[in-house]
């Protein structure tokens, strides 16, 4: 199924910050903790889904010349209603994601898809795409999120992991601690990948 | 030609479109985001700054409209009697805009209480700095003031030390604190007949 396929894809081979190596800038910033890291997950999947749809309606009107402006703007109104609404109603997360909720607009897996994707193909797969492209990225912020929060901060959804006894690792909440974490995430999935393409020759 | 009317004509459409809906959301949200404001970030510097207050000045604040210009004014009641105020005013010249700042004043002894950053859009790590409680405290907790007299930096003249390599946002912040202490002063004839007035 077609279908199946197209949402399936996000969390395998076009795995956004791990496969496709897109969309680092947030993926480094905010996964200080799971909380941060699912906010922005869903922030980008809403943008995502609402802005591939909207292109694939408007791929028949839109002329070939101007496209990359006309995504823009679509993309940077959702952008500005998830920032509006987050503000409205989720006012904490809003400020702990600050800057990055507006930079959603230059994210380039959502421009990614609605060119190289929603612009060609019918309103549903492009629905579909977004999803899961956007729960992909979602699932490997909270993961990375996850990672530093253990380890730098000592706290799983803000709850104590290991006590009072544990010392965090300080760097595992700041920049390095990003870069070093997903340096790892990738040579781990890398090396599984390698692993499991051998046992299948062998086999 | 014909293309290039179209071009145009459909980038139109989607920007009157977008301009549309984000206005309308605008209008339906903006009363609950500066109420959601008020509670987590203006409320809590208040609270940071009068720290020893009696009442609670952001249930009893209130607004004031002078010369078109509405003032919130989060009072400090003591003894039934209006001591000091906190004013949120926008600071100019900051490198990503105005800088907005919470400052607490005390009119009888005429000196700062303190002041807080609640909003602004400067560089995170090197504008920010400013922003910091023990900047912000050092700078400008108990600070003398008086009528005619300008809230400066020291490059400008005044007594406040800067950030190092952040001197303009330093110098938004200074902005926003004089201009507090301006309007607090000016008024401070005034400010206890409105608390009267307009605090239940």
């Amino acid at each position: 199924m077609r279908i199946v396929r197209e949402f399936s894809k996000g969390f395998t081979t076009q795995l956004p910050p791990f496969r496709l190596v897109l969309g680092l800038c947030p993926v480094l910033a905010v996964t200080t903790t799971v909380e941060n890291g699912i906010g922005m997950g869903l922030a980008t999947t809403f943008v995502l889904i609402c802005s591939n749809v909207l292109v694939s309606l408007l791929r028949k009107i839109i002329p070939p010349k101007v496209r990359i402006a006309c995504f823009v703007v679509v993309i940077a109104s959702f952008v500005v209603i998830v920032e509006m609404v987050m503000k409205a109603f989720f006012f904490p997360l809003s400020q702990s994601l600050g800057i990055f909720i507006p930079l959603i607009v230059v994210n380039c897996i959502i421009l990614g898809r609605a060119e190289a994707f929603a612009a060609k193909n019918a309103v549903h797969y492009a629905a579909v795409d977004g999803l899961g492209i956007g729960l992909g990225f979602m699932l490997s912020l909270a993961v990375l999120g996850a990672v530093r929060e253990i380890l730098g901060a000592g706290t799983f959804f803000g709850a104590s992991v290991f006590g009072s006894s544990f010392e965090p690792f300080a760097l595992f909440a700041k920049a390095p601690g990003a870069f070093i974490g997903l340096g790892t995430l990738l040579f781990l999935m890398n090396a599984f990948d390698r692993f499991r393409n051998r046992a299948r020759q062998n086999a | 030609m014909n293309e290039v009317i179209k071009m145009i004509l459909v980038l139109t459409v989607i920007c009157l479109v977008s301009a549309l809906a984000l206005t309308a959301l605008n209008d339906g949200l903006q009363a609950r985001i500066a109420q959601q404001e008020e509670f987590y970030v203006r409320g809590p510097a208040v609270r940071e700054v009068f720290v020893d207050a009696p009442n609670d000045p952001v249930a009893q604040a209130f607004t004031v409209e002078l010369d078109g210009v509405a003032w919130r004014i989060y009072p400090w009641i003591e003894n039934g009697e209006c001591q000091a105020v906190a004013l949120e005013v926008a600071g100019k010249g900051g490198y990503g805009g105005d800088v907005r700042v919470i400052t607490g004043i005390d009119l009888s002894a005429s000196r700062i209480l303190g002041a807080r950053v609640t909003q602004h859009s400067e560089t995170p790590g090197v504008g920010t700095r400013v922003a910091a409680t023990t900047y912000m405290n050092k700078a400008y907790g108990g600070l003398a003031v008086d009528v005619g007299l300008t809230v400066a930096l020291q490059s400008a003249g005044g007594e406040i030390e800067a950030v190092a390599g952040a001197t303009r946002t330093s110098t938004a912040v200074a902005d926003a604190v004089n201009r507090a202490v301006a309007f607090a002063l000016a008024h401070r004839d005034e400010i206890p007949d409105w608390a009267r007035e307009k605090v239940q």
